[in-house]
């Protein structure tokens, strides 16, 4: 009778908003909890800006130092922070450092008995593991040793000298 | 010969129409085929679900396998032909990495393409599961099995460095069967989830599995806990689907060559 229609006209990618693809950090997401940035020989970054030196107990909101030198030396002390608190955590990723350290499997059976799932891998990929297990929500803790070997990328080099501030310098030796 | 050209053309067109007359298509210089000939030629051809034996085939891949047994004596231990047509090489484990690099670098064989490695359980045995690995050459047009063997405890070397897709598959096995593989650059679970434990595809493993998950709402999150079935496990003992084709009861699995028979040719199934 009398009334207009407006026609506007949309791209066709972005009719609603759920056509846009998106792509978010989990990293740079501060409410998922604590989350590992970066690891290297001497200890790990986190995701709050923390430095953390030496093996790590990492927990959603907390990070605490750990006292064990390799993986062999992980025994039922070095692990009792794990089971006696509460809520109880579901799994347990353990990094030991370089691929090919064992964890004693006496170790692995005591914390099957206590119902604590382990997650035993080396630690370049059990800091990935922790931090997407996180961000899903699950009740998870890491006990991350720093390994002695990983492998490195140009893209490492330059965000260490772009942390340093030294990009324009050139070095024989890069220590990431 | 522009005029027998057009004839070919003509009668491969009738052809792909299956022997239907279309005179039409025919050009109107060619009398000489009729279309009955035609429609004769087609129809007296074997029903197309029996699969056909072409016997050259299968004994030229024969002497295939015969010849990669020669190259590699130390690691093969048979060579047999399944299923009418397909070559599978029977090594023992120390020979995996061996044998798999000169069946891709080899120039007869260039198999450069891994399609796929299984792992079969079969608890009966010593060595309880079977590696299989399927190569593929493009290069020839033909594929290849290899088998091997381990149990529970004996580690395995990793191919990755002969072909790098064997990194997922590897895992695969691993994570499903338990079988480790040595000098593997990451070897970790990829199908079950984190915190998993037991080997699904071992034959001991059941079928429900051991736990189960559930979403609790008191602590308000997913928890694990020992499966409990509602009704009671049923299991139904279907006899094969083969029973209903007598004429397929007793076809033999495979047909073995001896590596030192003579040359007879594969057994006529």
């Amino acid at each position: 009778m009398g009334c207009t229609s407006h026609f506007t006209v949309v791209p066709r990618r972005w009719l609603n908003d759920t056509d846009k693809s998106t792509m978010t950090i989990v990293n740079q997401d501060t409410s998922l909890g604590i989350l590992i940035n970066s690891y290297s020989r001497a200890g790990f970054r986190l995701s709050n800006g923390m430095m953390a030196i030496g093996p790590i107990a990492i927990f959603p909101k907390s990070v605490l130092s750990w006292d064990v030198n390799t993986a062999e030396d992980i025994n039922e002390e070095s692990l009792s922070l794990f089971y006696t608190l509460e809520p109880k955590i579901d799994i347990l990723v353990i990094g030991v450092g370089n691929p090919g350290q064992q964890v004693s499997s006496k170790i692995i059976q005591y914390m099957k008995e206590k119902h604590i799932s382990l997650e035993i891998s080396p630690t370049e990929t059990a800091c990935a593991t922790y931090n997407f297990l996180n961000a899903e929500g699950r009740c998870v803790a890491g006990a991350l040793i720093p390994p002695t070997q990983y492998r490195i990328s140009e893209d490492d080099i330059a965000s260490t000298k772009r942390r340093n501030r030294d990009m324009m310098k050139v070095d024989d030796f890069p220590i990431v | 010969m522009a005029a027998s050209g057009r004839i070919i053309r003509g009668i491969s067109s009738l052809f792909s129409r299956k022997g239907k007359c279309c005179s039409s298509f025919l050009p109107s210089k060619s009398p000489i085929l009729s279309s009955n000939a035609i429609l004769r030629y087609n129809t007296t051809e074997s029903p197309p679900t029996i699969k056909k034996v072409d016997a050259v085939a299968t004994s030229s891949l024969m002497d295939f396998g015969l010849y990669v047994a020669e190259c590699m004596p130390k690691y093969v231990q048979k060579v047999q032909i399944v299923t009418g047509n397909e070559l599978e090489v029977l090594v023992a484990p120390d020979g995996i990495v061996p044998v798999l690099h000169f069946l891709k670098d080899h120039h007869q064989c260039q198999f450069a393409s891994l399609a796929d490695i299984g792992a079969m359980d079969v608890p009966s045995r010593e060595n309880r599961f079977e590696i299989i690995y399927n190569l593929l050459s493009l290069r020839f047009n033909s594929r290849i099995r290899v088998k091997s063997y381990t149990d529970e405890l004996t580690p395995v070397d990793s191919c990755y460095e002969v072909f790098k897709a064997a990194d997922w598959y590897e895992r695969e096995i691993w994570d499903m069967y338990g079988v480790f593989f040595a000098n593997h650059p990451d070897l970790r679970r990829i199908l079950t989830d984190y915190g998993f434990e037991g080997h699904p595809f071992r034959k001991d493993f059941p079928l429900t599995g051991y736990v189960e998950v559930r979403y609790d709402d008191e602590v308000k999150r997913v928890v694990v806990e020992p499966v409990e079935l509602a009704q009671e496990f049923r299991k139904f003992d279907l006899s094969s689907p083969w029973e209903t084709f007598p004429n397929l009861r007793t076809l033999p699995a495979g047909t073995e060559e001896d590596l030192k028979a003579t040359q007879t040719g594969p057994a006529k199934q």
